[in-house]
């Protein structure tokens, strides 16, 4: 028998059983629906922590204290042989506090903070784009920015829409001053237009609304004004891990080395562990919700086609024609049953992502979205499950007599 | 090679689990090329036991059972596949069509694991059958949407698709009416003018009439012959 034969012959089938087959499939896409939808949210929980809280770039901060409690360049050098560092910086020139002010906007000037910044070592943008290290004068802000001091009250109507400030200018005041025994006294004030490039969610990188982004060298430049003269410390340094998942090698290495080390911000681990545990939870039963009612369905059609099966050995089908052909079936139901489904939770996560990001809680930027590998396994299961679970009973029915099949017994 | 069917000593015995039941027992029986065979008897004889063997719908606990000289008991499943599909029509009484197709593609369905039979000509084959039993306008029907007798000649039809040599019903007409009755047993006794071998089970007398050799069973016996 020609394999166009048996295409046809199981469209036919197909076609010709449609009502009975409509029931199938509407339950083998909900499977599939329910096995993409765990397998999306499985995903997008992972890559919403891997990216937004372990590799947040306060999670891979560390403080190193310097032992000698002088400056000291060759404490960097010591400091540059151990692997995984995407960059050390002073301590002094990863961020400084500046006053702000942003021409035609009402109430808007106090103080912000100017955090240094790179490609690598940045919040993840929302929109506009990153800075470099060649950058100057430029900044990404938060999404929610606030000028002024984050400790002061202050009411929503002060929070500014950062996407409206993208290509404007922020102008930044700062004092060089002379250090006497009474503090500080100002000796002359600098100025400095930044202009916005990007927005960052200062929610999801555990941000405060009046934090902005400039580059390393923005920052070192304007400390070299704010601290000129000043008792600039005891030489501690930041070290800024390449991955999170490397943070604790590199202390260790700086314990070793006799170091004090101190993490700039620590992730809620419970969170992250609730938010796994979850997804890996909600991943498994469905699953196995899944994956069994699709071997449930699919050993009940086969039963119900135990005659037919009697009536093609009757007419001189062998057991492989009979095989092949309800292999076929199940191919075909198989492949509409995952354009269907995949239709459907396309549908369902759209809604979702948009629901979410309703809430004013972390879990509102998880964004799920589905995976090539989803897609694939999504379709492998929906053409292998059934195949195997009819298979199974199908071999059962084929190998009785055709008076048992046509019995339907 | 001989054409013929041939069982010798033939026995079936079902085990229950409080009894033993012989549905043929030491049957011997020579089915030849171009007659017309009925087997009668009440029911229970084995006369349907008998017409399903020699099918190889069924298998014999004991015995042998040759089809056109080969012998079938320790045949593989393919080759009597290939038997039922090459040189065995069945008919049976309640039609056994696929409800699901029409009565031209029922007609069709031996056809495709047919190599002698390419695509084009199924279809046609089909038709011509169809015609030939005064179908000609239920081709595109639904078995529900035929009457008994046309369901029964549809089924003759399909038996008749890879133009085999021998034509097994078991019960033909037991499911129509009289002038039906006389339709379907007027077409098969036809087929044996045609060249074929036609074998009838029934509890009807009326096959009698058609009948170029009787037997008559009992207790999965052949007790005896006309």
């Amino acid at each position: 028998m020609k394999i166009n034969d048996y295409i046809y012959l199981a469209t036919k089938n197909v076609l010709s059983e449609r009502k009975r087959y409509m029931r199938y499939i509407a339950l083998l896409s909900i499977s599939i629906i329910i096995l993409i939808f765990s397998l999306t949210f499985k995903e997008s929980i992972n890559d919403y922590v891997e990216k937004n809280i372990k590799n947040n770039i306060f999670y891979r901060t560390i403080y190193v204290g310097n032992p000698n409690f002088k400056r000291d360049e060759g404490l960097i050098k010591k400091v540059e042989e151990i692997s995984h560092i995407e960059k050390i910086i002073k301590q002094e020139n990863f961020s400084t506090y500046v006053n702000a002010n942003i021409e035609d906007i009402q109430q808007n000037e106090g103080s912000i903070k100017l955090i240094g910044c790179n490609e690598n070592i940045s919040p993840s943008i929302i929109k506009g784009r990153y800075i470099t290290d060649e950058d100057k004068n430029v900044c990404i802000i938060p999404k929610e920015f606030y000028i002024g001091d984050i400790n002061d009250k202050y009411n929503e109507t002060d929070i500014i829409d950062g996407e409206k400030l993208i290509g404007k200018k922020i102008t930044v005041s700062y004092s060089m001053y002379e250090y006497k025994e009474l503090g500080p006294v100002i000796i002359q004030t600098y100025t400095d237009d930044f202009y916005v490039v990007g927005i960052y969610d200062n929610n999801i990188n555990m941000g405060y609304p009046n934090e902005c982004y400039v580059s390393f060298n923005d920052v070192e430049n304007i400390n070299k004004i704010i601290l000129t003269g000043a008792n600039i410390g005891n030489g501690d340094i930041l070290v800024i891990a390449d991955n999170w998942n490397n943070v604790d090698g590199i202390i260790s290495e700086l314990e070793k080395q006799g170091f004090s080390t101190q993490l700039y911000s620590v992730p809620n681990y419970i969170l992250i562990d609730i938010i796994n545990i979850i997804g890996i939870t909600m991943f498994t039963l469905m699953l196995i919700l899944s994956i069994s009612t699709m071997i449930i369905n699919s050993i009940k059609t086969s039963k119900d086609r135990e005659k037919i099966y009697g009536l093609l050995k009757t007419v001189g089908y062998s057991k492989k024609n009979i095989l092949i052909i309800n292999f076929i079936e199940n191919i075909i139901i198989g492949l509409i049953s995952f354009i269907i489904g995949v239709i459907i939770s396309l549908i369902i996560i759209y809604i979702i992502n948009n629901l979410l990001y309703n809430f004013n809680f972390e879990i509102r930027h998880i964004n799920l979205k589905i995976k090539v590998l989803t897609y694939l396994m999504s379709i492998f299961i929906s053409i292998f499950i059934p195949n195997f679970a009819s298979m199974v009973s199908n071999i059962i029915i084929v190998k009785k007599s055709i008076i048992q099949n046509k019995e339907g017994d | 090679m001989s054409e013929e069917i041939n069982l010798k000593n033939g026995y079936k015995i079902y085990k229950k689990t409080s009894e033993t039941i012989k549905a043929l027992n030491n049957v011997d029986l020579k089915i030849e090329k171009g007659k017309f065979y009925a087997i009668m008897g009440h029911s229970g004889s084995g006369k349907s036991t008998l017409i399903q063997i020699l099918g190889l719908l069924d298998s014999l606990t004991s015995g042998k059972l040759y089809i056109d000289g080969k012998e079938t008991s320790n045949m593989k499943e393919n080759d009597k596949t290939y038997i039922r599909m090459k040189k065995i029509g069945f008919v049976f009484q309640s039609f056994y069509l696929n409800p699901k197709l029409k009565a031209i593609e029922n007609v069709m369905l031996p056809m495709y694991i047919n190599k002698e039979i390419k695509g084009r000509e199924r279809k046609q084959r089909a038709k011509d059958l169809l015609k030939s039993f005064n179908l000609s306008d239920r081709i595109n029907h639904y078995p529900k949407e035929l009457s008994g007798g046309e369901q029964q000649r549809v089924a003759i039809a399909r038996a008749l698709a890879n133009n085999p040599e021998y034509i097994l019903a078991d019960e033909p007409t037991g499911n129509l009416d009289i002038d039906n009755e006389k339709i379907v047993l007027d077409l098969l006794k036809k087929l044996t003018r045609e060249g074929k071998t036609v074998v009838v089970v029934s509890h009807n007398e009326i096959v009698k009439d058609y009948a170029d050799e009787i037997y008559y069973m009992s207790n999965g016996e052949i007790r005896s012959k006309i």
